[in-house]
This record gives C-alpha cells, sequence and structure tokens, in this order.
C-alpha cells in the first residue's frame, strides 16, 4: 500500500467517523429529546422532569398580567412564560401560573412554592441578596398620561402650566421627588391605587397621571379617545423575573433564553406580544457585532 | 350615569365566580370554627385543669397574632413541618384558627352567665354532663351566644377577603382583576360594596329572627 | 321492726379549703321520716345537704342510700363514681333549691316532663301525664303551660317540688325553700310539704321555719359550727333547751315564731 492509499484509508475512516458523530450530535440536539447536563439538584432538571413550569405572577395589573375579556390570564408576564415553556417543552402552554399577591413575589420563591416569579418586578440591590435575577425582559419607565381633550396635552404644555399643573401619582416613598424631578414647580397628589390616580385624570381633578410608561402605552393604543401620551419619560427600572440563589444552570437557562427571545432568532412570541400590549414595534435588530 | 350602569353590568358576570369564592371560604370558616369554638369553649369551662390550660393558651395565641401574620405564618410556616397545603387550605385555616379562637370566647361568655344553680338542679334530677348541656345549659346560652356570634359572622365574610393575600380569586381579588384591566374603579368598587352588603345584610336579619325566637327566656 | 335506715350519714367531715364545715356528722333517716335541720347560718346544714345528692364532694366519712355509698364506689377506697353512676344515683333523691332554679326557656310542665323524659326513659305521653298529676297535687294544675317568668315566686317554688317529686324519688333534700319567699307566699308551699309529709314522702329538710318544723317533723337536728349539737323528736327537742345555751339563744329569736 502507498502512502496515499494509506493516507485515504485513514481519511475514510475519519470521516465515516465524523459523519457518525454528527449524526448523533443533530439528534441529542433536537429540543425535545436534549437531556439537560445539568446538575441532580437544579430546578432546571425538577421543572422538565415535571414537565411543566409553575410561574408565581398577579392577575390584577394590564399589561402585566390580568384576565382578558374570556377569563384567561394574558400579558407581557404571561408571555416571557410562556417562552420559558417553549424553550422547556417545545409548548408554549406547558405553564401552571400560580396567583400571587405582591408581597408574595420574594417569600414564593425562597420556599420553593413556585419555579420563577415573572410579575413586573423592578430589579434592586435590596433584592439581588435574596433573589437571583436573570437578564432584564423590559426597562420601566415614569410617564406622564394627559386628556385629549384637557387644556394640556403635551410635555411641553404640562411644563408651561407651571405651578397650576396637578400630577397624580401612586402612593410611595419618593413620589413627590419622582415628579419634581422633571416638573419642579408641579402640584403632587399621591393616590391609593393606580386605577384611581388614572380616575383622578378622568375626573379633572388632575391635568397628568404620572404612570408606568408601560402603562401609558397600553392605555392610549386601547383608548386613544380617552387618553394621550405626554410624549415624555424619565427614569428606568429593569423589570426582572426571579429565581431562587445558588442555582446557576437555571439561572443561566433562563437568561438564555430570554436573550435569544429578545435577539436571537425565536423573537416571534417577544415582538407580537411587544406590540400588543405597548403598542409599538420592537426596534431593528443589528447583526453583526454583538450590542446587547 | 348610563355609562355607570353599564360599566357595572359589564361587569357582573366576571364577579360571580369570585363571589362564589367568598361565599365559600366564608361558609367554610365559619361552620368549622362555630363546631371546634363550641367544642373547645366546653372544655375550658368544665375540662380537667390541663385542659383549660392548653385551651387558654392557644386562644390568647391566636388572638395575639394579627390575622395578616397568621395567614402567612400557615401558609410559609407550615410546609418546613411536613404539612404541605395548597393556598385556599392554607387561607381557611388561618382564618378558621382566628375565628374559632373568637368562638370559644363567645361560647365562654355565654355559657358562664348562666347561673350555677342550673347547672345543680340538671344535675339534682339525674341528668348525665352531655344532657345537661343540651336540654338545660345550651338552650339558655344561646340567646347570649347568638349576638356577638352573628356579629362574628359578618366579620368573616368581610374578612374572607384576606385570602387575596395568597392569591386565592374571591370577590375582592375578582374586582380587582376586571379594574386592572378596564382601568375604571368606581363602578366595580360601588359594585362590591353592594354585594357584601347584600350577603351581610341577609346575614343581619337572620340573625334577628333567631334573636326573637329565644327571646322569651327572661334573664 | 327497724329496717336498715334508708339514709346513713356516719361520720362526715367536709373542708372547704382550710375551713372545716362539717366535723364528723353522724345522722339517719328512716324511711317515711320527715328530719328537719335547724342551726345558725354557716353551721353546715346547707353542706350537709348538699352532699347527700353529691353537689358538693365530702372529704371523709360515708353517706349511705339503701346501703350503697353515695359519691364513692363501694369498697374501691375513695375512688368516685363515674358521670353515669352518679346521675343513677342522683335521680334517686330529689332537691328542691332555696332560689327554685327553675329551667326559664321550658313551662312548668316541661320543667316536670325532663327528667321523666331524659332519665326514667318515659314516653311524651306518658311522661307528661305525670307531670301534670304532681303540678295538679301542688295546686298548679291550670299553670302547667306557664313559663317560670309569668308564675309567683311560690307558683315556681311548687313547680320545682313537683319537679323533684315527679321523679319517684327514695328521699327528698328541701334547702331553705321558703327563705326567698315573700312572708305571703310561704305557707302555700308549706302547706305542700306538709301534705307530702302525710302521704309518706321521706324528707331531709333544712329550714328556718321553727314552727312548721316543730308541726311536721318526727326529728330535728339542731346544727352549730359543723356538728350536731342537740336532736330529738320536737318536744324532746324543746325540753333540752334548758341545758343546751346555744339551742335556747338560737330559739329565742324565733320567740314570736308565728306565719
Amino acid at each position: 500500500m502507498t502512502e496515499n492509499s494509506k493516507r485515504r484509508e485513514f481519511l475514510k475512516l475519519g470521516m465515516g467517523g465524523a459523519v457518525l458523530a454528527g449524526a448523533a450530535a443533530a439528534v441529542a440536539l433536537s429540543a425535545q429529546k436534549a437531556v439537560a447536563q445539568s446538575a441532580e439538584n437544579s430546578l432546571l432538571r425538577t421543572v422538565i422532569d415535571r414537565g411543566h413550569l409553575i410561574v408565581g405572577t398577579g392577575s390584577t395589573n394590564a399589561p402585566w398580567h390580568f384576565e382578558d375579556e374570556a377569563g384567561k390570564l394574558v400579558g407581557m408576564d404571561i408571555t416571557m412564560a410562556k417562552i420559558l415553556a417553549k424553550g422547556l417543552f417545545d409548548d408554549e402552554t406547558k405553564v401552571e401560573f400560580v396567583l400571587q399577591d405582591p408581597a408574595q413575589r420574594i417569600p414564593n420563591i425562597v420556599t420553593g412554592k413556585v419555579d420563577i416569579t415573572i410579575q413586573f418586578m423592578t430589579m434592586s440591590a435590596n433584592r439581588a441578596q435574596l433573589v437571583a435575577f436573570p437578564r432584564p425582559y423590559y426597562v420601566e419607565g415614569v410617564s406622564l398620561l394627559s386628556s385629549p381633550n384637557g387644556k394640556m396635552k403635551s410635555f411641553e404644555e404640562l411644563t408651561a402650566g407651571g405651578a397650576n399643573t396637578r400630577i397624580s401619582i401612586l402612593q410611595n416613598v419618593g413620589a413627590e421627588e419622582a415628579v419634581h424631578k422633571v416638573l419642579p414647580e408641579a402640584q403632587v397628589m399621591q393616590i391609593d391605587t393606580q386605577a384611581n390616580v388614572i380616575a383622578a385624570l378622568e375626573a379633572g381633578r388632575v391635568d397628568g397621571a404620572a404612570v408606568d410608561l408601560s402603562t401609558v402605552k397600553w392605555l392610549v393604543a386601547r383608548n386613544p379617545e380617552k387618553y394621550a401620551d405626554s410624549g415624555f419619560a424619565w427614569e428606568s427600572m429593569l423589570y426582572g423575573a426571579a429565581l431562587r440563589q445558588g442555582d446557576p444552570d437555571w439561572l443561566n437557562f433562563v437568561s438564555t433564553t430570554f436573550e435569544i427571545a429578545m435577539f436571537g432568532n425565536d423573537t416571534a412570541l417577544y415582538d407580537a406580544a411587544f406590540l400588543e400590549y405597548f403598542g409599538t414595534k420592537v426596534p431593528d435588530r443589528k447583526t453583526g457585532f454583538p450590542s446587547h | 350615569m348610563a355609562q355607570l350602569i353599564d360599566a357595572i353590568v359589564y361587569a357582573i358576570p366576571y364577579l360571580m365566580s369570585g363571589l362564589g369564592m367568598t361565599l365559600l371560604v366564608s361558609l367554610i370558616v365559619v361552620v368549622l370554627s362555630l363546631v371546634a369554638g363550641v367544642v373547645l369553649g366546653v372544655g375550658l369551662i368544665y375540662g380537667p385543669l390541663s385542659l383549660r390550660w392548653l385551651i387558654r393558651l392557644l386562644t390568647d395565641s391566636i388572638r395575639g397574632i394579627p390575622i395578616l401574620v397568621l395567614i402567612f405564618a400557615v401558609y410559609y410556616g407550615l410546609p418546613p413541618l411536613g404539612l404541605n397545603l395548597s393556598s385556599f387550605w392554607a387561607a381557611v385555616l388561618a382564618l378558621t384558627l382566628f375565628k374559632t379562637a373568637q368562638v370559644i370566647e363567645y361560647t365562654r361568655g355565654a355559657v358562664s352567665s348562666i347561673p350555677r344553680g342550673q347547672m345543680e338542679a340538671a344535675k339534682s334530677i339525674g341528668l348525665i354532663f352531655g344532657q345537661r348541656l343540651r336540654y338545660v345549659i345550651f338552650p339558655q346560652a344561646t340567646r347570649r351566644f347568638l349576638p356577638p356570634w352573628v356579629n362574628g359572622v359578618t366579620d368573616a365574610v368581610k374578612g374572607s377577603a384576606l385570602v387575596s393575600l395568597l392569591g386565592v380569586v374571591d370577590l375582592m381579588q375578582a374586582i380587582n382583576q376586571v379594574i386592572g384591566r378596564t382601568y375604571e374603579p368606581m363602578p366595580l368598587y360601588l359594585l362590591g360594596a353592594v354585594m357584601y352588603f347584600a350577603i351581610n345584610y341577609s346575614l343581619s336579619s337572620l340573625s334577628r329572627v333567631l334573636e326573637r325566637r329565644y327571646a322569651y327566656i327572661k334573664e | 321492726m327497724s329496717a336498715t335506715p334508708l339514709l346513713q350519714i356516719a361520720r362526715l367531715t367536709k373542708s372547704f379549703g382550710s375551713n372545716q364545715v362539717l366535723k364528723s356528722v353522724d345522722l339517719d333517716v328512716t324511711a317515711g321520716e320527715v328530719v328537719t335541720v335547724i342551726g345558725p347560718s354557716g353551721g353546715g346544714k346547707t353542706t350537709l345537704l348538699r352532699c347527700v345528692n353529691f353537689l358538693e364532694a365530702y372529704d371523709g366519712g360515708s353517706i349511705k342510700i339503701d346501703g350503697r355509698e353515695v359519691g364513692y364506689v363501694d369498697n374501691a377506697g375513695g375512688r368516685k363514681r363515674g358521670e353515669v353512676d352518679l346521675a343513677a344515683m342522683r335521680a334517686e333523691t330529689g332537691m328542691v333549691f332555696q332560689s327554685f332554679n327553675l329551667f326559664p326557656h321550658l313551662t312548668a310542665e316541661q320543667n316536670v316532663m325532663l327528667g321523666l323524659q331524659r332519665v326514667r326513659k318515659k314516653p311524651l305521653k306518658e311522661a307528661q301525664e305525670i307531670a301534670r298529676h304532681w303540678l295538679d297535687r301542688v295546686g298548679l294544675a291550670h299553670k302547667t303551660k306557664s313559663l317560670p317568668y309569668e308564675l309567683s315566686g311560690g307558683q315556681q317554688q311548687r313547680v320545682g317540688i313537683a319537679r323533684a317529686v315527679a321523679m319517684d324519688p327514695k328521699i327528698l333534700l328541701l334547702d331553705e325553700i321558703t327563705s326567698a319567699l315573700d312572708p305571703e307566699l310561704v305557707n302555700e308551699v308549706l302547706d305542700v310539704v306538709r301534705k307530702l309529709a302525710t302521704d309518706g314522702m321521706t324528707m331531709l329538710i333544712v329550714t328556718h321555719e321553727i314552727a312548721f318544723a316543730r308541726d311536721a317533723s318526727h326529728r330535728i337536728i339542731f346544727m352549730t359550727d359543723g356538728s350536731v349539737s342537740a336532736h330529738g323528736k320536737p318536744d324532746e327537742l324543746m325540753a333540752q333547751v334548758a341545758s343546751n345555751e346555744r339551742l335556747r339563744n338560737f330559739l329565742s329569736r324565733f320567740s314570736a315564731a308565728t306565719h
């Protein structure tokens, strides 16, 4: 056997081996057959074995988590849950929702009552000491809802009003400062619930309602005759899902799945929900150099 | 005004299952606490010293804990001890414990206000303990028991709204869900107030009927 | 012919805390006898009576009815009788109270029927007949459907007597049954008791009605400070006044004892 023929024999073996390995890998990579190579006690393993995801969320805040006319739970938080279910089981319906009062968002994670809390939760350093946050899925701001039929509709008009401008906001530590950051002279009415904050605007008792940016987008998209967007947003709060600490595989899985849903090759669910609940298209994504 | 009516009419079907949940929770809590409270109340008055001491300890502890804390303590505190309850049953258990402590008090107050001579007369004609309670003590105690107890029942209905803290969808939560979608709180709070009022008014009327029935017993 | 006494009290002692109320009392009552206990307040008369149907648990000594120990199991050395046992014994003694203790939620008739139905297990009709019979005997046939608050004190007490007697007890215990009555109502009650005595009812009576005690009793017991100070047939007792100073002092308060 000449040197060349020996090499050709060797290469044939190698080719065959490569094909075999490639075939095996292709099979292994199929989502349904993929078995997470994770540690025995990771939630990722537990959830996959269980066959569905348990998500803690609320039911009283549009457009994040609320019941539609048919009584089904919908919203942006719900969509993120569906994205995870799809990533785990190729089936976005494999989710069990556990309704929580906001006070239970962290306790239910820490005690293991739910696998993950997705409930418009602002990421903070304090909270990060108790739970693990995967990458944020929305940047919330504060914006001013105004009345299309009112005297002051745009942010410029509200600013021009000076001390005559009345703004309602949810009762909170730092509520006054939050408004005065952008409207230093405005009168601030602190009100007990979000719905009442908005009702004050409709009743004409205030000129603008300081609410979440997402709320403004939602209301204006639904009721343009009743609500107007003053066109200015400030503050930025990162919304994140909460997971239990000490579980790197679970944390990484959720982060990666969210990342792919927002910037990767599986953005259909996220984009559709973004449009439905916030009335805006997701900005164009860039290829080449990673920009997220 | 028409808008208000429309909003209210629109909301009614969504509130129905919440209403059902409120009634169910209230019913279970009232019935369980009545049975447990009367039994333990009798034990508190007639039982041996060790039992009386134990029951006293139980009621004092529970009545000293705010009901909010009790609800969360039951929901989060029991699983480590091996008892894993659903949100519904954890809330019902917490509310029942709270109400039972009150019913024990009502029972104690009602029964101990009956003159000793009644028990003695009942003993002297040869009735055994159970018969003495059933034929002599309880019929008299009921009259004194009813007013605070019925008050407690209306409180239980109002208090059942606390189950929403554990995510159970009762009338209160159902109201919030609709508001969360429509952002129109007024018609819904109105409707909710009317519904809670209707429930409690029927309860109060029932109590008046019951009180009149027992009124012939002169002090 | 002296049969075993129906009621045998021997060396009875009872204390409330550090206060010894009964200091070794002996007393026998034969069937058909009416025995009255008199004496100053705090002397232990009522306590004695209440020990006989075990409303008070006596500390030492013995009380036997028809040979059976009242509150403690025979030959078992100090073990109290159980609930069912005790109730059965109490059904054999009838008690009438100073404050009547009628059941306010039941009519006169129902008051009398309760024990008949629940303890003697009589059917409704029979219990009703017996109740009506006794209410008639005490002169209240027209008040069977009345509630206690609609009756005068004397009427209530008569219902109390009917309630106790209807149970057909071996012995009747009367605890100062006229002390809480207005004077003009006392006689109607005493008349009923006299009638019962004539009919042969065995009775142990505690009372302040000295004249009644003298007329209606077979024997009178005088108790002071927890023990029997004097006893005997009515004339025998009166004869002891000269030698017994306490008895003399006690009775002197009732010198004008006519009602």
